[in-house]
């Protein structure tokens, strides 16, 4: 470095620890003695521009930040606890929607369509207990007041969303299907044809009597029966 | 291990001092300035995970008090102090003639234009290096070398000669 460099330098970066810079000015006494007037002037500079501090300034500072910081995070649990009850609310309004708008379906439709998830039971013949029967219904909140006659198949299932008790009787004029809609009342007694089966409907207390089979020789005779086990009659 | 709140109120406490002088320089108005310091650290605060280096901590904050300076003077054209006003109140005991040539130098600081005002503000106010300024402003290092190089001509030229200190080396 020589002295043009060494007081471009020494004007623009006078605190510079470059190497160079460093040992130019041990070697040069006229750039030593400039550089120790810079360094006076550097002093004057500093001084001149440390304006005073406000007092306690930290503290304010401090003290602005921990309000604040206190509040954005009330501000944040209140704005989650707000989120979360939105959600919730679209949630219900949603599923509310749903329930209201969802179409429902025909009992008959349900009926027949349920046979085939259950193939095998139009072919039971084995009778089930009485004992059973009537624990079936109770599981219901249902009570049997009198003897349904045979039953050759039960299972509970679902039709509908409904709670449902799936039966088969083995008559004269061939396998009935026999459900009890549990909680759906349906506002009158018919009689139906769907996909070939004929069907009909009982409304029987706090549910539905479903009875279903290629003819209906044999559903007026049940029908009397379970209305009368049903306590409907 | 320090927690966050602690590791805040140090950074404050450390730093609080040169920020607000800063600002004032930048502003050239003491309320202006204290605001400015304290939306700088609100800023700071939450932002404080993108600090990684705790040495630093000054650059990134007066990176941001200028970012917090820059936003207020798109939004509003504040008053400050006509330059001739500049009359900084000397809590420290001087001698009348240090307190003097203070004077001086202040309303020479006052009247730099910004372009030299910067950078000498954040090489002796900040610490910053010559390649730190430039990375700060945009420019070159070799560009920042001149400004600063200029802003203390400037600032010795308006020492008139005084003493030997303000004597400004020619480069002839």
């Amino acid at each position: 470095m020589n002295c043009l460099e060494f007081r471009r330098h020494l004007a623009s970066d006078p605190r510079t620890r470059q190497v160079d810079f460093t040992a130019h000015r041990e070697q040069c006494g006229r750039c030593a003695e400039a550089y120790s007037q810079a360094l006076a002037f550097e002093g004057r500079l500093g001084r001149a521009l440390a304006v005073p501090v406000p007092d306690a300034l930290a503290d304010h500072v401090l003290l602005r930040q921990s309000t604040v910081a206190l509040r954005e995070r009330r501000q944040g649990r209140r704005a989650t606890a707000w989120r979360m009850a939105a959600v919730l609310a679209l949630g219900i309004g949603v599923g509310s929607l749903w329930v209201v708008s969802a179409p429902v379906q025909a009992l008959p439709d349900l009926a027949v369509g349920h046979l085939s998830h259950e193939p095998h039971a139009l072919k039971a013949t084995a009778t089930v207990e009485l004992a059973e029967v009537r624990a079936q219904f109770a599981a219901r909140e249902v009570g049997l007041v009198d003897d349904p006659g045979r039953v050759n198949y039960l299972n509970p299932c679902r039709l509908g969303g409904q709670r449902a008790l799936h039966m088969v009787v083995q008559t004269v004029e061939g396998p009935v299907t026999v459900y009890y809609v549990v909680g759906r009342v349906e506002s009158v007694r018919s009689t139906w044809q769907r996909d070939g089966l004929m069907g009909r409907s009982v409304p029987a207390r706090e549910g539905t009597l479903v009875l279903l089979a290629s003819n209906d020789r044999a559903f007026d005779a049940l029908e009397r029966t379970w209305v009368r086990a049903l306590g409907a009659a | 291990m320090p927690t966050p709140q602690s590791q805040f109120d140090a950074l404050v406490r450390g730093t609080s001092g040169d920020l607000f002088r800063f600002a004032y320089w930048l502003c050239r108005n003491d309320a202006l300035a204290q605001d400015l310091v304290q939306e700088t650290y609100l800023r700071a605060w939450r932002s404080m995970d993108d600090l990684r280096d705790g040495a630093a901590a000054k650059a990134w904050l007066i990176t941001i008090l200028r970012r917090e300076h820059a936003r207020l003077y798109e939004r509003k054209r504040f008053e400050t102090e006509p330059v001739e006003d500049v009359v900084v109140e000397d809590r420290e005991s001087r001698t009348p003639e240090e307190a003097g040539d203070d004077g001086v130098i202040r309303a020479a600081i006052a009247r730099l234009d910004p372009k030299y005002r910067d950078p000498i503000l954040l090489q002796v106010l900040g610490g910053f290096s010559c390649e730190e300024i430039a990375r700060e402003l945009g420019i070159t290092a070799a560009a920042v070398m001149t400004q600063l190089f200029r802003a203390r001509q400037k600032l010795k030229a308006a020492l008139g000669g005084n003493d030997l200190g303000a004597t400004v080396h020619e480069l002839s």
